[in-house]
């Protein structure tokens, strides 16, 4: 019998998976029964919660396992990933430096790439870590420390998540509160006028699409 | 905090994070005769800290400038003169032409006046007055008239 799962801050596709044993978050996101939620939530990792996902039935597989032998089975897991994209003020990559990322205490050190890109597989269960950039190699320099909130960012048509990639992006909007306050529509407008959009200060959809556009692609 | 997704094996979605950037400068008597050049308070160490850890040191600039890389929403000190500045990044300089933009110019060129509020009281006709006072042959009046909107644009820089 499948079952439903209603999802919670923090959770996403590969999370939610993991917790049900699936190896592979697309046997939830492709199942037939979860076409409507896929349609409404485009990318499977930023979804929502209270979204309602089902967990259809798993399958079952038989096993020869000879008595008195070793056995060995290997699971095929895909991985989760963190990808972050580190940018100047002008939208010019930052290729080349150095950063570290801790997560579940496990610290690993690398390189952006020439896009920028900081690319580290982690524990699909991970909630929270840690980003420190190196944009200055002078002595005594400890980095530019930013806390992360895995899986904690919701759909860009939630305030929450209009806020979210407000602040990633640059434009403060003093905090997630979930509100359009002042600060949120004066972040808003700034967003709009930078991306040729009507500035109107709201949440519209022109808006919500071209947040989740330069925030994600 | 930055809030990210995460991204399974197969899709390319990233999180962008932009850090945008600041120059503030320290000058001597902004209103003075000169260029930056010469009312800038060069050669002094400053250290910029953002969420407690330090993201770059240096010495001012000729102009006086420090120029700095924050990112939105985080705790970012400037330590310099013994003084911790912190730096807000606002989301946009309102034009001179508007008494919010007229306030916030006042403000960051070092005349005092409360609050940036865009209500052009008595403290904000007092800092208008100063200003024009430094700002010669312009009539000190305290009303920010063209003439006073165009020079606070040139002697804040935009």
């Amino acid at each position: 019998m499948s079952s439903t799962h209603r999802v919670a801050q923090g959770e996403c596709l590969s999370s939610i998976s993991s917790k049900y044993g699936f190896a592979d978050y697309k046997t939830i996101y492709n199942h037939a029964d979860n076409a409507e939620f896929k349609k409404k939530r485009p990318n499977p990792n930023v979804i929502y919660p209270g979204d309602v996902l089902v967990i259809p039935d798993k399958d079952e597989k038989t096993l020869d396992a000879p008595t008195g032998d070793m056995s060995r089975f290997k699971v095929k897991v895909p991985a989760t990933k963190l990808r972050i994209v580190l940018k100047d003020h002008e939208g010019t990559a930052y290729g080349g430096k150095k950063y570290k990322i801790t997560v579940d205490g496990k610290t690993v050190e690398g390189t952006t790439g020439d896009d920028g890109l900081v690319e580290q597989p982690i524990p699909p269960e991970a909630t929270s870590g840690e980003l420190v950039l190196f944009l200055s190699d002078e002595e005594g320099v400890e980095g530019h420390v930013f806390p992360l909130g895995l899986g904690a960012l919701d759909p860009p048509e939630a305030i929450t998540g209009a806020q979210a990639r407000l602040l990633n992006l640059g434009y403060d909007c003093e905090g997630i509160s979930g509100t359009l306050d002042d600060a949120t529509k004066e972040a808003l407008r700034a967003f709009q006028s930078k991306n040729a959009l009507t500035v109107n200060g709201t949440l519209d959809q022109p808006t919500i699409d071209k947040l989740r556009k330069v925030h994600e692609e | 905090m930055a809030e990210v997704g995460r991204t399974g094996t197969g899709s390319t979605h990233v999180n962008t994070v932009v850090l945008h950037r600041v120059k503030v400068l320290f000058q001597r008597f902004p209103g003075t005769l000169g260029t930056d050049a010469d009312r800038g308070i060069s050669g002094v160490a400053y250290t910029f800290k953002v969420n407690g850890s330090v993201a770059s040191t240096g010495t001012t600039a000729a102009d006086g400038s420090a120029t700095l890389d924050v990112p939105a929403g985080s705790n970012a000190v400037l330590e310099i003169f013994g003084t911790e500045y912190r730096i807000r990044l606002t989301s946009t300089l309102e034009a001179e032409t508007t008494v919010h933009g007229q306030q916030r110019r006042l403000q960051l060129l070092g005349y005092e006046l409360g609050d940036v509020d865009g209500d052009a009281q008595a403290k904000t006709e007092n800092a208008a007055l100063n200003f024009q006072g430094d700002n010669a042959p312009i009539e000190p009046t305290g009303a920010i008239d063209a003439t006073t909107q165009a020079k606070l644009k040139t002697q804040f820089g935009e």
